[in-house]
């Protein structure tokens, strides 16, 4: 997900800085956040990962939100209406076959009439690594990027609306998430999920997979009594020999248990 | 930001700073203006016509790139280049760009310089910005009179007077003043000609 309030971003980029010189190696979301700190200054594009885990909450939210609060060090409410684009140019051969072309996704979040772009990379798949790894790239834009990406050939895919709140410490973000369908008139529908979203994230360089999972992981067994945070594999995703589908909890962790 | 006047011409950059210093002008910077061409790609022996987009790079704001397709510019952080080869769904095709020299002339600033492409010069691109105009581009009150009676006498002779207003009517999306969006299609379309 986005990092997202302002104020808060700049809270955290402090204590990382702060911090940094005792997590070294661990994470760059200090480069990061300052593309969201203030979106009028660029970040060096390299290339960011986000390491993530993710989980559903079942327990009474409230207990939840206690501990929460008690790790971290800022609360601040995160709303916003995701919207996923997709290209509609594609070649008919596999993705491992030279001048292949594959529809490309763009995401772009929609929050208090700010434009917020991201491209999200396809899972990395790690095994020694107990954490999801992907590439991901923020920009903020403005609402003619709507039109823009239509007269670049994409279209809209699916979109939903986040509710919820992000707890944040030094290089690391907890959210508890819904998400909501958007009806046909624009507006918030029904939870696509009774239970919330729980995603735990941290930014991190090409260099520090190993060091961030282990971070994320650390923070996971202390909010484990309330909700057990897993990588997931989309791998598990798959058919068994009687080609039924093989629905495993990390569909809806990942799906945040809407439909598309 | 004040109204800007962008028009290329056939001849040598010395005479053309000569005059600029003439006048008055000091030399502050230099920089480069970058426009690529992206072409959407598309399947080996289709029929269809790919897309295209113009990108928009400028040395003096490191941090913003411009995009224009169709009759629709958008303004984001540089690292919409990096987005846009990712999703690998275009790619760069050409690449105009000029290396300019900034002069301040009281008002005035102009930017000077070679226009490149494919290492072959095509002219000489010359920006002049009036500073003290802050009036909207539809205004009767703009200072597109101004700027043609500064540049056709003072920084000619021309083969031909040189235009100064542009028609942004045709772009619904921009802002009301003049901003680096409008400046940017400036761009893009002299490049177009150009090449």
């Amino acid at each position: 997900m986005f990092q997202q309030n302002k104020h808060h971003q700049q809270q955290q980029q402090q204590q990382q800085q702060q911090h940094q010189q005792h997590q070294q190696g661990v994470v760059q979301s200090g480069v990061a956040s300052a593309a969201v700190n203030n979106p009028s200054e660029s970040i060096v594009a390299g290339n960011i990962y986000e390491c993530s885990l993710h989980g559903i909450l079942s327990t009474p939210s409230s207990t939840f939100i206690q501990r929460a609060k008690g790790m971290m060090r800022c609360e601040h409410p995160v709303s916003y209406k995701e919207m996923i684009f997709k290209s509609t140019v594609q070649s008919a051969g596999p993705s491992w076959v030279e001048g292949s072309i594959l529809p490309s996704e763009i995401h772009v979040r929609y929050e208090k009439n700010n434009v917020y772009v991201r491209y999200v990379g396809v899972p990395q798949i790690k095994d020694n690594i107990n954490a999801m790894i992907r590439n991901v790239v923020d920009i903020k834009s403005s609402e003619t990027f709507f039109l823009y990406l239509e007269n670049l050939g994409y279209v809209k895919d699916y979109e939903y609306f986040v509710d919820g709140y992000q707890y944040s410490t030094y290089n690391l973000s907890l959210f508890l998430v819904n998400h909501r369908r958007v009806l046909t008139d624009g507006t918030k529908g029904e939870l696509l999920n009774k239970h919330s979203m729980v995603e735990l994230q941290c930014l991190s360089g090409e260099e520090g997979f190993v060091a961030a999972a282990e971070y994320l992981n650390t923070y996971a067994e202390y909010l484990y009594p309330f909700v057990e945070l897993i990588k997931f594999d989309h791998r598990l995703l798959t058919t068994d020999n009687n080609n039924n589908s093989n629905t495993q909890t990390n569909v809806n962790v990942a799906n945040g248990g809407y439909n598309r | 930001m004040g109204y800007k006047c962008i028009f290329s011409y056939k001849g040598q950059l010395p005479e053309m700073t000569k005059r600029i210093e003439f006048l008055g002008g000091v030399k502050v910077s230099t920089g480069t203006i970058n426009c690529s061409l992206y072409l959407e790609r598309v399947p080996d022996g289709s029929n269809l016509i790919p897309r295209e987009f113009h990108l928009l790079l400028y040395d003096e704001k490191p941090k913003k790139c411009f995009t224009l397709c169709r009759d629709t510019i958008v303004e984001t952080d540089r690292e919409m280049v990096s987005i846009l080869e990712k999703t690998n769904s275009y790619k760069k095709r050409q690449t105009t760009e000029a290396l300019v020299s900034k002069y301040e002339l009281g008002d005035f600033i102009i930017r000077v310089g070679t226009i490149l492409f494919r290492t072959e010069s095509r002219g000489i691109l010359v920006e002049v910005e009036y500073t003290a105009c802050s009036t909207p581009v539809t205004s009767p009150f703009n200072c597109t009179k101004l700027l043609s009676e500064f540049i056709n006498g003072n920084l000619g002779p021309f083969p031909e007077p040189i235009q100064t207003s542009f028609d942004f009517s045709a772009y619904p999306t921009l802002p009301k003043s003049y901003s680096d969006l409008h400046t940017s299609y400036q761009y893009v379309n002299l490049f177009r000609t150009i090449n």
